[in-house]
C-alpha cells in the first residue's frame, strides 16, 4: 500500500510538472531557438543534445559509435533534428515538453531520472531511468520512453554505415541513364 | 533471396516528357498569385490522381494542388532516411494524440500510392453490404462495383503476384500446415523487378502509382499540377466554395510568404482522411451535426516477429504477396474485431522501431534481421458500437491531431491477433517468436507462447500499433445523422464540393484500401465528368 501511494504521488507531481512546462511552452521556445550553438540544428537545443548523446550508448550498446567513430554524434543529432523538425505541431510540442522536463534537474528528480547532468550520469543511472519509464503505469512515461528509443534507433539504423549491424546487405546500385 | 545487383536503363517521365514538364509547376515559381481552372483537385493520391485523369480526358481544365514535393524516379534511391523525409507525412513520424498508433501516410505528388506496398484488393462484399444497410449508401452493391473494379484493375495492371519471397512464404507455409486458407495478393505493377523497395518510391517505374499512371496522363490532357502548395482554407460563401487559398512551401516544407488563390466552379477534395477533414475544420465548412473528422479509422495493425535458422532476407522481394482472411469475417461483420494476416518488409530503420526497446536485447535482435520474418494483423475497425475510431481536431496552428482512444474492444482483438500470428509462425517452422510488445520475450514453442503471453499487459505504448490506412472522417451515405457526402460523394451542405478519397468510407475497408479508393473515385468522377460536360 505504501509503495502504491508513493507512486501515485510521484505520478501526480510529474503530471503537474509537465503541465507547468507545457503552459510556458511559448516562452521557452523563443529562448531555445536563439541559443543554439550547434549550427546545423533547428529544433534540438544544447540541453536536448546532451540528453540524446547520454542515451545513445545505453540504447545502442556496442553498436555505438561503430564505424562512424567520431562522426557518430553529429550524424545522429542531425538526423534526429531533421526527423523532429518535420513533425506536426502537436507532436513537436509533446517532444519539446519531454526534452524540457528531462533538461531540468529539479523535474528530473520527480520524473525518476538522474538528477545530475546527463553527461555525468552513470550507465546504471540511465539504465534504471529507461527501465523505470518503460515499466511505468503512467502513459506519458511509457510513451516518452518509446519516443526516445524510436528517435535514436531509427536515426541510427538508417545510416548506411550501420547497415551491417542489422545484417542488411543494402540496396542494389543504381546506374543513372545519360539524359 | 538475391536481387539484381544493379538497376540501369530507367528513365524519369518527369524529366523526359515535354508535355509533363511544361504543365508541372512548383508553387514558389508560379508567376502570379491567382490561378483558375474548370475543376480544382486538392491532393494527388489515389483519389486525386484517378479523378484528374478522368476529368482531364473529358476535356475539362483540371488544376491539381499538392502540398508535398514532386519526387520522381531519379529521386528514388531505396534509402529509408531520404524516402521518409521526402515522401511521408511528418517524416514517417505521424502518430495519434497519445502516441499509441504510428501512422504511415504519403506526402508527395502521387500521395500514398508512391509509398504503399502495392497490395490491391476489391472492397469486401460484407463491407459494401454494411455500408448500404447502416449508412444508406446507394449504388455500392458488389455487382454495382464490379465494372469499376475491373476498369481500374485494367488501368493499373492489377494481377495476383506469384514471385513470393521468403518473408511471405512463412505466412503461406504456416497457413498450409494449419489448414487455414491463404491467397496470392494482386499488385498494381507492370514489369516489376521484385526488388522490395515499394515503400521508398519505385526506382524502376514498375509500380503503377498515380505518379507514373494517371497524373502524367492528366498532364498530357492539359491538366496543370501545382506542387509544394498547401491549401490553408476553402473560401466559402453561403453554400459555395468561391476560392481555394494556398501557401507556397519551400524545399524544407516551411511556409513562404507567397499566397495563391485558386478559383474554379467545382472543387474536389482528395487530401486524405487526416488532412482533408482538418482542412474542412479550418475552413469552418457547414456541418450541422458536428460530424467532420469523426469516425476516422486506421486499421490498427499489430506485429509478431519470428526468427528462423534459414535466411529470410525480409528486405528483398515484393513486400506483400500472400494474405489470409481466415480471421477477418469469422465473427460476422459486427462483433469482436476481425483481422487480416499479411507480412511487412523489414528494412533496418523501421525494423529498429518495430522491434521496440533498447540495449543488448535490441542489438541482438537487429543483428538477426536477415533471419527474421514479421507478420502483421490488420484490424477491421468501425463495424461495432465499441469501435468509433478517431476524431480529428486542430492544433493551434491548424495542423491536424488524430485522437484515437485505444479501448478494451481494440485490445481484445489485438490479443487474439498475436496468438493467431504466433501459431502460424511456429507452424511454418519458426525457432522463436516474439510479439511486438515492450515486454514481449522470445518464446520457443506455441505452447510456451500461450502461457507466457497471458502475462503481458496491453495498453498504450506497450504494444507496437501502426497504421498505413486512414479512412473516414467525411463519410458517404444518405443517412445524414452520420454522413457528410451523398452517395455520389458530393458534400451534403455545399453545392460545388465533392470528396473523392478514402475519407468518404463510413468504416474501415477490412483490407488494404487503394483499389477501393480507385474504384469508387472512378465511378464517381465518371458521373461528375458527364454532369460537368453538360454544363
Amino acid at each position: 500500500m505504501k509503495t502504491s501511494r508513493r507512486d501515485f504521488l510521484k505520478v501526480g507531481l510529474l503530471g503537474s510538472a509537465i503541465l507547468l512546462v507545457g503552459s510556458s511552452f511559448s516562452a521557452f521556445s523563443v529562448v531555445k531557438s536563439s541559443k543554439n550553438d550547434l549550427q546545423d540544428l533547428s529544433f534540438l537545443t544544447p540541453s536536448d543534445t546532451e540528453l540524446l548523446l547520454a542515451l545513445a550508448p545505453i540504447i545502442l550498446k556496442a553498436n555505438y559509435p561503430g564505424v562512424l567513430g567520431k562522426k557518430a554524434e553529429q550524424r545522429l543529432l542531425v538526423t534526429i533534428d531533421n526527423q523532429v523538425s518535420s513533425l506536426g505541431q502537436h507532436s513537436q510540442k509533446q517532444l519539446q515538453q519531454l526534452f524540457d522536463l528531462l533538461g531540468s534537474s529539479t523535474l528530473r528528480y520527480f520524473a525518476g531520472a538522474p538528477s545530475s547532468d546527463w553527461s555525468k550520469a552513470s550507465t546504471d543511472q540511465i539504465e534504471s531511468f529507461l527501465e523505470g519509464w518503460k515499466n511505468s503505469l503512467f502513459t506519458l512515461k511509457r510513451t516518452g520512453y518509446a519516443a526516445l528509443c524510436k528517435l535514436i534507433t531509427m536515426s541510427w539504423y538508417s545510416q548506411p554505415e550501420n547497415f551491417s549491424q542489422a545484417s542488411y546487405p543494402g540496396p542494389p546500385k543504381i546506374v543513372t541513364p545519360q539524359e | 533471396m538475391k536481387i539484381v545487383p544493379e538497376i540501369r536503363g530507367i528513365s524519369d517521365p518527369y524529366s523526359t516528357k515535354k508535355a509533363i514538364v511544361k504543365q508541372t509547376i512548383n508553387a514558389n515559381q508560379l508567376a502570379t498569385n491567382d490561378i483558375s481552372a474548370d475543376v480544382i483537385i486538392i491532393g494527388t493520391g489515389a483519389g486525386g490522381g484517378t479523378s484528374a485523369e478522368i476529368l482531364a480526358q473529358a476535356g475539362l481544365k483540371v488544376l491539381m494542388i499538392e502540398e508535398g514535393p514532386l519526387k520522381s524516379t531519379r529521386d528514388f534511391k531505396m534509402d529509408e532516411q531520404k524516402a521518409y523525409a521526402d515522401l511521408y507525412q511528418e517524416n514517417a513520424g505521424r502518430a495519434t494524440k497519445d502516441g499509441g498508433i504510428g501512422i504511415l501516410q504519403g506526402r508527395c505528388v502521387g500521395g500514398t500510392t508512391v509509398i504503399n506496398w502495392t497490395s490491391s484488393f476489391r472492397t469486401p462484399s460484407p463491407t459494401l453490404d454494411y455500408w448500404q444497410q447502416t449508412f444508406a449508401v446507394k449504388g455500392c452493391s458488389h455487382s454495382d462495383m464490379v465494372p469499376w473494379f475491373e476498369q481500374m484493375e485494367k488501368r493499373l495492371n492489377i494481377t495476383p503476384w506469384l514471385g513470393v519471397n521468403e518473408n511471405n512464404s512463412v505466412l503461406k507455409e504456416g497457413c498450409e500446415k494449419l489448414n487455414i486458407p491463404w491467397k496470392a495478393i494482386p499488385r498494381n505493377v507492370k514489369g516489376c523487378w521484385n526488388l522490395g523497395y515499394c515503400g521508398m518510391g519505385c526506382p524502376t517505374n514498375a509500380k503503377q502509382s498515380m505518379l507514373v499512371s494517371t497524373i502524367p496522363d492528366a498532364l498530357e490532357h492539359g491538366a496543370t499540377l501545382l506542387y509544394q502548395a498547401r491549401v490553408e482554407r476553402l473560401l466559402i460563401k453561403g453554400s459555395e466554395i468561391t476560392g481555394v487559398e494556398c501557401i507556397a512551401l519551400d524545399d524544407n516544407k516551411r511556409q513562404t510568404a507567397k499566397k495563391i488563390i485558386a478559383k474554379a466552379p467545382y472543387v474536389i477534395l482528395a487530401g486524405g482522411a487526416i488532412n482533408g477533414p482538418a482542412l474542412m475544420l479550418r475552413s469552418n465548412a457547414p456541418d450541422p451535426n458536428n460530424r467532420i473528422g469523426k469516425r476516422t479509422f486506421l486499421h490498427p495493425t499489430v506485429f509478431s516477429f519470428a526468427q528462423f535458422d534459414q535466411e529470410i532476407s525480409p528486405f528483398y522481394g515484393a513486400p506483400q504477396s500472400i494474405y489470409s482472411d481466415h480471421f477477418q469475417w469469422v465473427n460476422g461483420t459486427t462483433g469482436p474485431l476481425g483481422y487480416k494476416l499479411e507480412v511487412p518488409p523489414l528494412h533496418p530503420a523501421i525494423s529498429s522501431i518495430m522491434l521496440m526497446g533498447h540495449g543488448s536485447r535490441h542489438v541482438a535482435d537487429m543483428a538477426k534481421l536477415n533471419n527474421t520474418h514479421a507478420m502483421l494483423a490488420l484490424l477491421r475497425d468501425g463495424f461495432d458500437d465499441d469501435s468509433e475510431g478517431a476524431s480529428i481536431t486542430l492544433s493551434d496552428d491548424g495542423s491536424p491531431i488524430v485522437d484515437y482512444p485505444m479501448n478494451d474492444y481494440l485490445f481484445d482483438g489485438i490479443k487474439r491477433a498475436y496468438l493467431s500470428m504466433a501459431e502460424v509462425q511456429f507452424a511454418a517452422g519458426a525457432k522463436r517468436v516474439r510479439p511486438a510488445h515492450q515486454h514481449g520475450e522470445w518464446f520457443e514453442s506455441y505452447e510456451s507462447f500461450k502461457k507466457g503471453f497471458h502475462k503481458l499487459e496491453h495498453r498504450v505504448s506497450n504494444n507496437l500499433v501502426g497504421s498505413a490506412h486512414v479512412m473516414g472522417g467525411l463519410p458517404m451515405g444518405e443517412n445524414k445523422v452520420f454522413c457528410l457526402v451523398d452517395s455520389d460523394c458530393k458534400y451534403h451542405y455545399l453545392d460545388n464540393l465533392w470528396v473523392f478519397d478514402g475519407s468518404v468510407f463510413p468504416t474501415s475497408i477490412g483490407t488494404n484500401p487503394q483499389l477501393s479508393i480507385y474504384a469508387f473515385v472512378c465511378k464517381q468522377a465518371t458521373k461528375l465528368a458527364k454532369k460537368l460536360q453538360k454544363n
